[in-house]
């Protein structure tokens, strides 16, 4: 008798997450925002996996087509929609392969600071005691410091590569979301539903698991999408500055800072405004895709 | 601490400060003069000495002490900064709280407006936008260097809007929420006119966080002025940092870094201590 009644809240459980997740999902992509985000994100992963087949030209540049504008204004060229750089590389396709190290760097750097975040912070919350101590003091030393100067300096230090700017965005990214899977984990655990799983004799770790880290998705998914963005942000931040990719990688940052060196984007703006406006158009989709999961996801947080 | 030893592990900094053709005795005697052959606990032992007196070390590239540097570029830093929280306080709080009392008229669309704009357009963008638009067409503007008001107008301009579109969306998330709080629907009830629930029972309630969020914002601000400086040539600390690192100055890099950290904690207290005093409940 007992097993069947669990046997039937286990499925009604199942039934009812699946309706869920299509509702989420329904709402999601009926929304305005929620649907040009997402369609905007899906468009770069897309160019960011085929961008050797969708770009027009190879990464290697042509002195004989030098710096030539658009194509649709005066000496521009067919060959080449958005102009081209000193080198004669075109700048479309450039742009396309710029995707790649953005798309990485974010899904990277994420990926890294939510898992290491999210272990430390469940530690820190549900531990407490010294286990807490350490974790938030060594989190409030690094959000004491401005982001981007920390980031700044350990870029200085370690080098200019891919790998290590993922290390880099993957670890001074992750106090954020401590501090949000501690903030939560505290919260939760004064609840009476855990309280009564504490009492039926539940293992820390069914806890953990089982009733509080499932409560805690939905900040979460929210949390990485506008990490997510301000990632594409803070790279091509630092490319511009000269201190994310090696220079000759095709990044929007490092194109960015081509195109502005000395003055030249006055003579040649297409050189400067199309990596811009790619930085920008593809912040701003992940944050109206964001925006649109923390309204869907995490209703207590809406703004 | 963390920065003096990040910045040591790259090893020593000797072999990149001299030229290729540096002979080993020259080399030797660099590292003697600069201290870089003692231990390294050593090094950071007395290192930290000279911090809590405020010397945070020798630059190698100006080689004068790195305060001085610091202390000469901090005032164009701080104007820049200060200007800049100043335009998006300006625009984003009563913007925020119109666009948090009427969600659903033009001020609500533009209060959501400027904060998605604000949070997605980084600053080196506006900062090329603006120089294209202004600096080109409008005399007066300059878009380099650091001469009298004109000059801070469009920098400062560049700065501002991150952390204004920040600003927005939290003075307009609170006054959501504060709206929905039962004092101020009793006020509501009990008669009173829109604006007089607005200003005695709103206003106060969302002053209060938002004193520590302007904390918050303002070390954002210093940090973002590395991009702003470098673009429009602003002579403050971010340039400075940026001239540092290209020319491999390790001393001078962890100086700014340390300084920048410590300016940032200090403004983290004060706004900490401000909030206490305002705020009786946080006693």
């Amino acid at each position: 008798m007992a097993e069947t009644s669990k046997l039937a809240i286990l499925r009604l459980g199942g039934s009812q997450r699946t309706t869920t997740t299509t509702s989420i999902w329904r709402q999601i992509v009926y929304n305005p925002g929620g649907a040009i985000g997402l369609a905007i994100l899906l468009t770069l992963v897309f160019c960011a996996i085929f961008a050797d087949v969708i770009a027009p030209h190879g990464t290697s540049g042509d002195f004989a087509v030098s710096r030539l504008p658009e194509a649709w204004k005066d000496g521009g060229s067919s060959e080449h929609l958005l102009g081209t750089n000193r080198l004669g590389q075109d700048v479309f396709s450039r742009i396309i392969h710029g995707s790649r190290v953005s798309l990485l760097v974010a899904l990277g750097g994420v990926s890294l600071a939510a898992t290491i975040g999210i272990t430390l912070g469940l530690l820190s919350g549900y531990m407490g005691g010294w286990v807490d101590r350490v974790i938030s003091s060594f989190v409030n030393l690094i959000l004491s410091v401005p982001y981007l100067v920390l980031v700044i300096v350990a870029a200085t230090i370690f080098g200019r590569s891919l790998i290590n700017v993922v290390l880099i965005f993957g670890i001074t990214d992750t106090p954020i979301f401590v501090r949000l899977t501690r903030g939560e984990v505290l919260r939760l655990r004064s609840q009476e539903y855990i309280e009564a799983a504490e009492s039926l004799g539940a293992k820390p770790s069914r806890i953990v698991f089982r009733h509080i880290f499932p409560n805690l998705i939905g900040a979460l998914i929210t949390l990485a999408t506008f990490e997510m963005s301000q990632m594409i942000i803070y790279e091509s931040g630092l490319s511009f500055l000269g201190l994310s990719v090696p220079p000759e990688v095709p990044s929007w940052g490092n194109m960015l800072r081509e195109g502005m060196q000395g003055s030249a984007f006055l003579i040649f703006p297409w050189l400067a405004i199309y990596p811009a406006l790619a930085i920008t158009t593809i912040a701003l989709a992940v944050n109206l895709l964001g925006d649109r999961l923390r309204d869907v996801l995490d209703p207590r947080m809406r703004r | 601490m963390l920065v003096f030893f990040m910045v040591r592990l790259t090893g020593d900094p000797s072999a990149l400060m001299l030229s290729r053709e540096a002979s080993p005795a020259q080399i030797e005697a660099f590292r003697q003069a600069n201290g870089f052959d003692r231990p390294i606990l050593e090094q950071f032992g007395s290192y930290m000495g000279g911090v809590v007196r405020g010397d945070l070390g020798q630059s190698l590239n100006y080689n004068m002490p790195t305060m001085q540097l610091i202390s000469g570029r901090m005032p164009a830093t701080l104007e820049l900064a200060v200007a800049a929280l100043l335009i998006a306080l300006v625009v984003a709080v009563p913007l925020g709280v119109l666009g948090g009392i009427y969600p659903h008229t033009v001020a609500g669309a533009a209060a959501r407006l400027v904060g998605l704009l604000g949070q997605s357009v980084p600053s080196f963008v506006w900062a090329i936008l603006f120089i294209l638009l202004f600096a080109l067409n409008i005399q007066g503007l300059p878009s380099s260097g650091r001469s009298g008001l004109n000059s801070l107008i469009l920098p400062a301009l560049a700065l501002s809007l991150g952390g204004m579109g920040q600003l927005t969306r939290l003075t307009r998330a609170m006054v959501l929420e504060v709206r929905e709080e039962n004092y101020v629907r009793a006020a509501r009830a009990r008669g009173l006119s829109g604006r007089a629930v607005a200003f005695r029972h709103i206003l106060p309630n969302v002053a209060i966080p938002l004193i520590s969020v302007v904390g918050i914002q303002f070390t954002y601000l210093l940090g973002g002025s590395v991009y702003i400086e470098t673009i429009f040539a602003w002579p403050g600390l971010g340039l400075l940092l940026q001239e540092a690192i290209f020319n491999n100055d390790f001393p001078l890099i962890q100086a700014i870094t340390i300084f920048i950290a410590l300016f940032a904690i200090s403004i983290n207290l004060v706004t900490d201590l401000l909030y206490a005093w305002i705020d009786p409940r946080v006693r």
